[in-house]
């Protein structure tokens, strides 16, 4: 893995076979046939899981005196990778963001270098800046929960009908569009998307061009929870019998969707299409779009 | 179906008794390189050391070259220049907001601090692998090795150099590193700046006065050894480690024509010394050190995967984007386009973007002197918006104002630029420093080109700035009097003298040259530190982050900050004095978990301070 190094060094990092992470969770698998009739069979695959890891160790203790004098043995943080002892590794440690500053608010926000419009961050600890102090633990990007789902019916023995699902749900994924400052929007074209103005004063998105990461770098986190029915197909067998008469062993007509359907608070293109820890990654042209298609067909077997 | 099967039995069964059949042994397996790229394989012999000495050259050069050039930052820290994209908010032109430890210190969008920061203890790492390589070499002869040895402090001396003028007190790394360092400490700025006099006193011994263009001389090594005097307050020393380089007969102030454009009488020595290819030229003997970037080799500047050669892009950053299509004519109508129209300014002046803005003081207030070559409109050397003609092919015919020339204000008094930008789309810029002929783009951005680091001229100014500390003004007038009439300017009487005079002087001549923030702050510290007044006021190194030169000065000529101005987008210049010195960036206190690394005052973290090492640490 990468340790980061103090640049100092001339290294902004260096490969290290070092660290230890735990991984816990339950995994569940079903398999079922719900009905078996003539006309009608349903069989069910069910499977869910539920991870997390945790970094245990990383560079090995090293001695530390604290403020009264003791020495004890700590491992310490990886602050500038944002890995932390006890923590899953994909852990978000950012600012919090509460909203955006308000023309009510333009004197505080003024306080902090920001004017209405950007993004009000959190002062945890109220000394009327933003530093270091006030980043939080603000959740995972890895799924709490995930599973995938899948239902297959016989029906009338010639008919298959079949689809599947799966869901991945509670991770935060970065979501810095909301900053409105990827585009220079006076020349280009673009994704429609919100922005606040004092007339338009939304909590959500930020004004267009605002002050993202100049004098203080973070990030927008949201939920990227989603379920994906990611198939649906439908197929036909013709009976034997009557292929036979037309001089085929088997003719199938079918039909197939792929990616029929998401459903997630997410708003921005795909949830599952953006990489993770791509807190940088702003420009849909770097998102992964993940197409729906439709699939007919007709196998014929001589 | 069924022969299809048949067949693929067949192949697979005797593709499987191929693989049995041809199987190797294991000593094929073994790679055998032809070659390895190790340090124990290069630091060997002479030419192992001198292509790692050549690493040290082109990773000092970057501060020249690109999009987003680092040099602006040190400019825009200045009274030369502020940030002239006004587009967006994210580069610097809100200083108080927009440099903190956390903020982005690394893009051609914010700023360049982070930059310096970084490719610093790169180009010193570089070096400390040099210098502790150096001793295993037993095939090298002594004399050599102390040469190669010189060279190498030399680079490692110009990174702390400006490390400590950027940044103040800083941690060290002296060694060749084996092993993760996580315990910096802050190192007092005075100790780093013995430490490389000692070094650079060594190497002024060692290295000979000629050199190839490109490589380390002792004229290069007798420069900075002049700056770290005068930043140690060393000022008899300074004197004397300039008139080495001044009397060693190498060098010389150029003061006649020469090179590609030696027979046009329309231009002149000063137009001469500043194209590409005199830079480099073997009569060019005022140049002690200088970057090579040059268009066809494999070292040009170039960025990205393959790589792109970039050359200098200064035009497109210190050019005002007259391009813009918000200058208008007095008749109403865009009246501006680049690209290679009929009337082809981008080809005669390039295609700026007016990123870094040259303040009035360095366009106007300065230029003292009607017979200036540096400020001369008639040869070319200098350039005015008002030279510029309306060139957009629509006007032609229809408006009477196409190929006149450019006005600010109609006769009404009304700007004549839509949107009011006059910071980003009207100044004067110095054509003959600019004007780097393009070898990869149209319309023109600035192409490869060699690059002064150090030269001569400036070294005269220095000299000058010593005896101006010691009280010697008419010594002092004759140092810059050398350099102000090779510009074909009358030279000052001594009564005229003064350290702002020098500093004048200094933006006249090393424009996109010298590191103007560097080089204030050193003089900020050399006024603190020896309590001579300025204007009439001393200043103390106690409390140097809240009242120094550097502010003042700042905010006397640099009237964009001085008046708190607000762009466009209605961001307004701001500075503070604790800006004399940059946040140290972020990560490197992050990652530094066994030590502290302080942050300079003034910036978020400096509260836990613990007091800086008097001593390098071993």
């Amino acid at each position: 893995m990468n340790r980061s190094l103090p640049n100092v060094t001339g290294f902004g990092s260096v490969i290290a076979n070092l660290g230890q992470v735990s991984n816990n969770g339950v995994e569940l698998t079903m398999n079922t046939e719900n009905i078996k009739r003539k006309n009608f069979i349903w069989r069910t695959n069910f499977s869910a899981w539920v991870n997390q890891n945790k970094i245990l160790k990383l560079y090995g203790a090293v001695p530390v005196t604290d403020a009264s004098g003791n020495t004890t043995l700590v491992d310490q943080d990886d602050r500038a990778n944002g890995w932390f002892i006890g923590k899953p590794i994909n852990q978000i440690w950012d600012y919090k963001v509460l909203g955006v500053w308000q023309e009510s608010e333009r004197d505080l926000a003024k306080s902090y270098g920001f004017t209405p419009g950007d993004f009000k961050l959190e002062d945890l600890n109220g000394d009327g800046k933003y530093t270091l102090d006030d980043r939080q633990f603000l959740g995972n990007q890895n799924p709490k929960f995930s599973f995938n789902f899948r239902n297959e019916f016989k029906l009338f023995q010639n008919f298959d009908v079949s689809f599947a699902l799966y869901g991945r749900i509670g991770q935060w994924t970065p979501f810095n569009e909301a900053k409105n400052v990827d585009n220079f929007y006076d020349r280009s074209q673009f994704y429609k998307r919100p922005y606040w103005t004092p007339s338009n004063p939304i909590n959500d998105y930020a004004k267009m061009m605002s002050a993202a990461g100049g004098s203080v770098a973070f990030n927008v986190y949201r939920k990227s929870s989603f379920v994906r029915l990611n198939n649906i197909s439908l197929a036909y067998n013709l009976p034997q019998n009557i292929a036979n008469k037309i001089r085929m062993q088997n003719v199938k007509l079918y039909i197939n969707k792929q990616n029929a359907a998401v459903f997630t608070p997410w708003e921005y293109f795909d949830p599952e299409g953006r990489a993770q820890n791509s807190a940088t990654t702003q420009n849909p042209n770097q998102v992964t779009l993940v197409p729906s298609t439709t699939t007919f067909g007709i196998n014929l077997t001589f | 179906m069924k022969t299809t099967y048949k067949l693929q039995k067949t192949l697979i069964v005797s593709l499987l008794m191929l693989t049995i059949s041809t199987s190797c042994k294991d000593e094929w397996l073994e790679p055998k390189p032809l070659s390895f790229f190790t340090p124990e394989n290069t630091f060997v012999d002479e030419a192992g050391f001198k292509s790692a000495l050549a690493s040290c050259a082109t990773n000092l050069r970057d501060e020249f070259y690109g999009d987003g050039t680092p040099i602006i930052t040190e400019l825009l820290f200045s009274e030369m220049a502020v940030e002239g994209t006004t587009d967006k908010f994210g580069p610097a032109v809100n200083l108080d907001v927009l440099i903190t430890p956390d903020a982005n210190l690394n893009s051609a969008d914010f700023n360049r601090i982070g930059w310096y920061w970084e490719r610093g203890w790169l180009g010193i790492r570089l070096a400390n692998t040099i210098i502790d390589r150096l001793p295993q070499a037993t095939a090298i002869k002594d004399d050599v090795k102390n040469v190669l040895l010189g060279k190498a402090y030399f680079f490692r001396a110009y990174h702390y150099y400006r490390l400590v003028h950027q940044f103040g007190d800083i941690p060290t790394s002296f060694k060749e590193l084996a092993e993760p360092k996580i315990d910096f400490q802050t190192v007092k700025r005075e100790a780093i700046l013995q430490k490389i006099k000692t070094d650079l006193d060594f190497a002024m011994k060692v290295v000979p006065f000629v050199s190839d263009k490109g490589d380390v001389n002792r004229g290069a090594i007798g420069h900075l050894l002049t700056k770290v005097n005068l930043a140690l307050g060393l000022f008899d020393e300074a004197i004397a480690s300039a008139d080495q380089v001044i009397n060693s007969g190498t060098f010389k102030l150029m003061t006649s024509r020469f090179g590609i454009d030696a027979s046009n009488p329309n231009k002149n020595v000063t137009w001469d010394l500043h194209r590409p290819t005199n830079k480099f030229a073997a009569n060019n003997v005022e140049v002690l050190f200088s970057v090579i970037d040059r268009y066809g080799l494999t070292s040009a500047y170039s960025t990205g995967t393959p790589p792109v050669a970039q050359g200098t892009q200064i035009m497109r950053q210190a050019v005002p984007f007259y391009t813009s299509p918000n200058v208008f004519t007095p008749d109403g109508r865009s009246g501006m386009v680049p690209g290679q129209v009929e009337i082809d300014l981008c080809t005669m002046y390039g295609r700026g973007i007016g990123r870094c803005r040259a303040t009035p003081y360095s366009t106007q207030v300065i230029w003292d002197d009607d017979k200036d070559y540096r400020h001369d409109t008639k040869s070319g050397n200098w350039m005015t918006m008002e030279k510029l003609v309306y060139n957009n092919p629509a006007l032609k015919g229809v408006s009477p104002y196409y190929g006149k020339p450019l006005q600010f204000r109609d006769a009404t008094g009304k700007l004549l630029i839509s949107g009011g930008d006059s910071i980003r789309n009207w100044f004067d810029w110095p054509h003959y420093k600019l004007y780097i002929e393009d070898q990869i783009r149209l319309p023109f951005q600035g192409g490869n080109s060699d690059w002064y680091v150090f030269r001569l001229a400036e070294t005269y100014l220095l000299r000058a700035e010593a005896h101006w500390f010691k009280g010697n003004l008419a010594s002092a007038a004759a140092d810059v009097n050398a350099v102000r009439t090779r510009a074909n300017c009358s030279p000052y009487p001594a009564s005229k003298i003064d350290l702002g005079v020098i500093l004048d002087e200094r933006g006249r001549e090393l424009y996109w040259e010298e590191p103007r923030k560097t080089e204030l702050t050193r003089i900020a510290y050399q006024l603190a530190k020896t309590g001579k007044t300025y204007n009439g006021k001393a200043y103390a190194l106690n409390g140097f982050s809240t009242n120094n030169f550097f502010y003042d000065r700042v905010m006397d000529k640099n009237i964009f900050y001085k008046t708190k101005a607000k762009n466009v987008r209605a961001d307004a210049y701001s500075m503070s004095p604790y800006h004399v010195l940059w946040p140290i960036p972020r990560p490197a206190i992050l990652a530094n978990s066994l030590g502290q690394i302080n942050q300079n005052i003034g910036y978020a973290g400096s509260e836990t301070n613990k007091p800086a090492l008097d001593q390098i640490p071993e």
